[in-house]
């Protein structure tokens, strides 16, 4: 026993040594090895940015606005995808929710710590302008959205909504602030190549800032409470500017052909990296007859560059040289509602849209830009030449898709398009100025920015698009909103309740700036 | 030789190559003292345990391999995937056990276990596990009881603290893991995880307080035990979804308190029958009825959810399932959409149920002949749901039995009704759905709905058959062998399950390890196994 005793003590002795030496055994652990536990706002923008860019056009999340908008159609050959022919939503599907709100993350994340770094103010303003445009896209699927309470992990599990109204107020003044920020920090550090956007020509994030807020306000057109503030709102920036030729926002982060690397757009309806065709991609994902009947009938050489010729598809290198003029027979496509053509008897997307594994991806086209200052020039809110604005807009579609190989051979094609005198293409043959500009703002943006089209429509009623054929469908007109999603009743149903958001109707509700 | 020439085939092949390390490290320091004063006996035992799991995983592959035949990553297309991840966890506990007796009789224990880990911050990362617990054997000590009927008596009492901690490494500072996609060349991202990782955590602590109570009749020929616990968690850790809003997914959090109650009935019959001709019979059935309570989550929460549609609710079990219903008239008749002829659905998930069984029937008997054994084990698990997700996965393609029901033809959904005017509720004689074949099974909020697929979890099930035969005694003479036997056994052999339950096994599904209930069909289905086994023994 006594043995026992001290045999007990020698190696009890041990152990008190062992401990001795273990400061920090534990504490050490704390540190990851395998995720850092902040990052330098230069490493979180590129993500940021092109996440935003393939949510916008990725083709995905917007993709039942393509087809009925009269962009796109499902392919013969597979069942009738009733959801999207005959305009049924769910809380499941379609939903931007998560997609939005988890760029807001890290953009807000840029924000903060940016705020807290020296000289980061382009960081900063880069950060607001992003949150902007992502709150934007929320406001105008959902209307209502946590935005004030939002973005505050932990400290607020179940943020409140705000109006969607407010929101909108609440950006154009952030917006304000970028704009201020970029103006006033000359020390400010150049994001550079983190910036894979504008690599860091902050003048041309001024520019996009200022139409991204003309967007926005031009956006409430139908709020007749805001109509002095969207007209005083548009003067105190007016000098910034808007982009145009040659200032698209376009996002590259250098996309390979390897997988997961590839362009968005591309990498879904497009090729693989090795060389064959995605399953259920080019093949299922067509073009449709409305957009396609457009073009035919108003001899537009888009057409060529917005849908592939029957039967073609990207594997073929011929695909991305259409020959000019088009010959429209070459293009079939069915209207909203059936699905008959097989790919073979039918016009896949074209090359304006599947550009090419590396092609940047869209966040907004100086085409846009130059519609939106034409409308806001048509409609009262700011001073400007509306039909050349417009033409420009055409011209700056015809560029972005390259038509005829070369830029002057673009700008002449557009020119001789836009001068036949046809209503909703020619300026003067138009009568409804509004709907030639947003027509013709929906012709240009075909596939690339599917959202603004609808967005058009619930504000305008333009587009005209013909309305689903498919006899099952839920309502003889696209909603006008979504339904809030899935998890939000699961997660945060008091906070969506008080809203209102849970009696929700997509086909009747709308948004505040909806008519 | 002939050189084989592989052509760039038409279909990308693909391929991953893992390197998994993984380390385990456990040093023990135990002490024992025994010691014993007349009808008095003590043992204390003092140890120390330090812990340390390590992992180290590193892997590449591609899915553009370009030569058929080749999985080597060399003959890829476009880059490498390359993954790498390192977990380490270190634990140290020290603890005491000490054992009281009195006449071999009266018992009282006691421990108590102090352990810190590496998973949490400093100040939060030691909790404490301790027991206290006593048993009497009170036929020993009152003697008068013990005669004819009963022969054995012992009453115990248990009080006792555990601690916990369920989050996984990593969990307590914030993540940035690589943004997908990246790196493009030169250009790196990083995005911040969807897991808030909760500093505050803290660890579990749990009250268990338990008595029981142990009787053996007629010489031991019967058993009979029962229990009886009732545990208050606090802290649990629960992991929950959020709203994105949040800028997050997901986290942990300490939930307020949890109660947890049961009872537990053992009884055995060892045997029934013994004949005289060597037939033994013997039996057992143990019955176990759980069940717990949330009593507060956090400040005025009221509701979490876990994932797999399963939630942490103020007022009931934990965790309880909350589904998708369809909208239904005061009666609880489906309201159907009149131009389709659907149901509809309606968005706000109600709560259906308990996910985890509240009753569990253990059924066991033995028949022995001579040399042959027959044991028969079965059990019944009830007094709860699951979802079967897989059901309306199969619903979707048309591969169930369900879809063909009507022949895909057209049909009034039954005990349907249609609002004829607000309020008003009209049993729907002549709205037939709008299509019975995919346009129903595949479209229509009935398959959307989930409570269509939510289903009484019961079931009857015989686990084990197994007959054997000792042929010990014919080998005896041999040197090398002692013992043989031969089983048949048979695993699962059958299931009995409500009508309702046209899906599957509800045992067989998919978890979260804090979520239940969810069948999907990433499950391998239940199967019966059949085996015969030679036992000998040298």
């Amino acid at each position: 026993m006594r043995k026992n005793i001290y045999y007990s003590l020698i190696l009890l002795s041990l152990l008190v040594a062992f401990s001795g030496c273990k400061k920090g055994f534990l504490t050490d652990l704390a540190q990851n090895p395998n995720s850092p536990s902040g990052a330098d706002p230069s490493l979180v923008l590129p993500g940021v940015l092109s996440t935003l860019s393939a949510n916008i056009s990725g083709g995905g999340t917007y993709q039942r606005q393509g087809v009925w908008l009269g962009y796109w159609n499902y392919s013969g050959g597979y069942s009738l995808n009733a959801d999207v022919q005959g305009y049924k939503m769910t809380t499941d599907t379609p939903q931007v929710w998560d997609n939005y709100y988890g760029i807001l993350s890290n953009a807000n994340y840029v924000e903060q710590t940016s705020a807290s770094m020296p000289n980061m103010q382009n960081f900063m303003a880069i950060a607001k302008i992003i949150k902007a445009l992502c709150f934007q896209y929320l406001v105008d699927v959902y209307n209502d959205v946590p935005y004030t309470q939002a973005l505050k992990g932990t400290a607020d599990l179940f943020p409140q909504y705000d109006k969607g109204s407010d929101i909108y107020d609440s950006l154009v003044n952030q917006l304000d602030e970028a704009i201020s920020l970029i103006q006033n920090s000359p020390n400010a550090i150049n994001p550079g190549s983190s910036d894979i956007m504008y690599n860091g020509k902050m003048n041309l994030w001024l520019k996009f800032a200022n139409t991204v807020k003309l967007r926005l306000l031009l956006r409430e057109s139908n709020v007749s409470s805001k109509q002095s503030f969207i007209q005083s709102e548009i003067a105190k920036t007016a000098n910034v500017g808007y982009i145009g030729f040659g200032e698209d926002a376009l996002v590259n982060p250098g996309y390979l052909n390897s997988s997961g690397k590839q362009n968005p757009i591309w990498a879904s309806y497009a090729l693989t990296p090795s060389g064959s065709l995605v399953a259920d991609g080019y093949n299922y994902l067509r073009g449709g007859k409305a957009a396609m009947d457009f073009y035919k009938l108003n001899n537009d050489p888009r057409l060529a560059y917005f849908y592939g010729q029957i039967g073609d598809d990207p594997r073929d290198p011929n695909f991305f040289k259409p020959t000019l003029p088009v010959d429209t027979s070459k293009y079939a496509a069915d209207p909203l509602g059936e699905q008959t053509l097989q790919p073979s008897k039918g016009s896949g997307l074209g090359p304006g849209v599947l550009k090419g594994y590396n092609a940047p991806s869209v966040i907004m086209l100086a085409a846009e830009s130059y519609f939106v200052q034409a409308e806001a020039v048509v409609r009262g809110y700011m001073s400007g030449d509306a039909q050349t604005l417009y033409q420009n807009g055409i011209k700056a579609s015809f560029e972005y898709l390259n038509v005829g190989g070369q830029q002057s051979v673009a700008d002449n094609l557009a020119q001789t398009y836009y001068s036949q005198n046809l209503p909703n293409v020619g300026w003067n043959a138009s009568t409804d100025k509004i709907k030639a500009i947003i027509t013709q703002k929906w012709a240009a943006l075909n596939g690339i920015c599917n959202v603004e089209a609808w967005n058009d429509w619930r504000r305008t009623g333009y587009p005209v698009v013909p309305i689903s054929v498919y006899s099952g469908k839920v309502a003889d007109h696209m909603p006008y909103r979504y339904y809030y999603p899935t998890s939000e009743y699961q997660r945060n149903v008091d906070a969506l309740k008080a809203v209102g958001g849970d009696q929700v109707d997509p086909y009747n509700d709308k948004i505040f700036w909806g008519q | 030789m002939q050189a084989i020439i592989n052509r760039a085939g038409p279909v990308a092949g693909s391929v991953w190559d893992g390197n998994d390390y993984t380390r385990r490290l456990q040093q023990d320091v135990l002490l024992t003292f025994t010691k014993k004063i007349g009808d008095f006996s003590g043992t204390l035992i003092v140890g120390n345990t330090i812990w340390d799991h390590y992992r180290h995983y590193q892997g590449e592959g591609s899915a553009n391999l370009y030569l058929p035949g080749m999985f080597n990553i060399d003959f890829r297309q476009g880059e490498a995937d390359v993954e790498e991840f390192i977990v380490d966890e270190r634990r140290i506990g020290t603890y005491g056990d000490l054992t009281l007796g009195y006449k071999n009789g009266l018992f009282l224990h006691g421990n108590f276990r102090r352990d810190y880990s590496s998973l949490l911050v400093k100040g939060h990362n030691a909790y404490n596990v301790w027991d206290v617990d006593a048993s009497w054997v009170f036929t020993d000590f009152i003697p008068q009881l013990k005669g004819n009927i009963l022969s054995y008596g012992k009453i115990r009492a248990a009080y006792s603290q555990t601690g916990q901690i369920t989050v996984p490494p990593y969990s307590i500072q914030p993540a940035f893991n690589v943004t997908g996609g990246y790196p493009y060349g030169s250009v790196a991202s990083l995005s911040l995880s969807g897991t808030y990782n909760n500093p505050n955590i803290v660890p579990e602590n749990t009250i268990e307080k338990e008595v029981g109570l142990e009787l053996g009749f007629w010489n031991d020929r019967i058993n009979v035990e029962a229990d009886y616990y009732r545990d208050n968690n606090r802290n649990q850790t629960l992991p929950v979804n959020l709203s994105t809003s949040t800028g997050y997914s997901s986290a942990f959090i300490n939930a307020g308190e949890v109660l947890t109650w049961g009872w537990e009935f053992d009884v055995k019959v060892n045997p029934i029958i013994h004949t005289p001709g060597g037939f033994i019979w013997d039996a057992g059935a143990n019955l176990s009825i759980n069940d717990s309570k949330v009593l507060s989550l956090i400040g005025s929460v009221k509701d979490f959810n876990m994932g797999l549609n399963n939630h942490a609710v103020v007022g009931q079990p934990l965790p309880v399932m909350e589904l998708t219903d369809l909208l239904r008239d005061p009666e609880g008749h489906p309201i159907i959409d009149t131009t389709t002829g659907y149901p509809i659905r309606d968005n706000t998930p109600k709560i259906v149920g308990r996910t985890t069984p509240k009753y569990i029937l253990g059924l066991n008997t033995d028949l022995k002949y001579k040399n042959f054994t027959l044991t028969i084990i079965g059990d019944y698990r009830g007094g709860y749901g699951f979802y079967s997700n897989a059901g309306q996965n199969l619903d979707f393609t048309g591969a169930s039995q369900h879809t063909a029901l009507n022949g895909r033809q057209s049909f009034i959904f039954p005990n349907s009704v249609y609002e004829e005017a607000p309020g008003k509720y009209v049993p729907n004689t002549k709205y037939y759905v709008y299509d019975g074949s995919i346009g129903f099974w595949v479209y229509s909020d009935y398959r959307r709905a989930q409570t269509s697929y939510w289903l009484n979890a019961a079931a009857w099930k015989i686990r084990t058959i197994s007959l054997s035969y000792d042929f010990s005694q014919f080998i005896q003479r041999t040197k090398f062998i002692h013992g043989a036997s031969f089983t048949l056994l048979a695993n699962d052999v059958f299931m009995f399950r409500p009508k309702q339950n046209l899906w599957t096994d509800p045992e067989f599904n998919y978890t979260n390890a804090n979520s239940f209930g969810f069948t999907t069909f990433y499950e391998l289905p239940p199967t019966r196994k059949f085996s015969a086994v030679l036992n000998l023994t040298f």
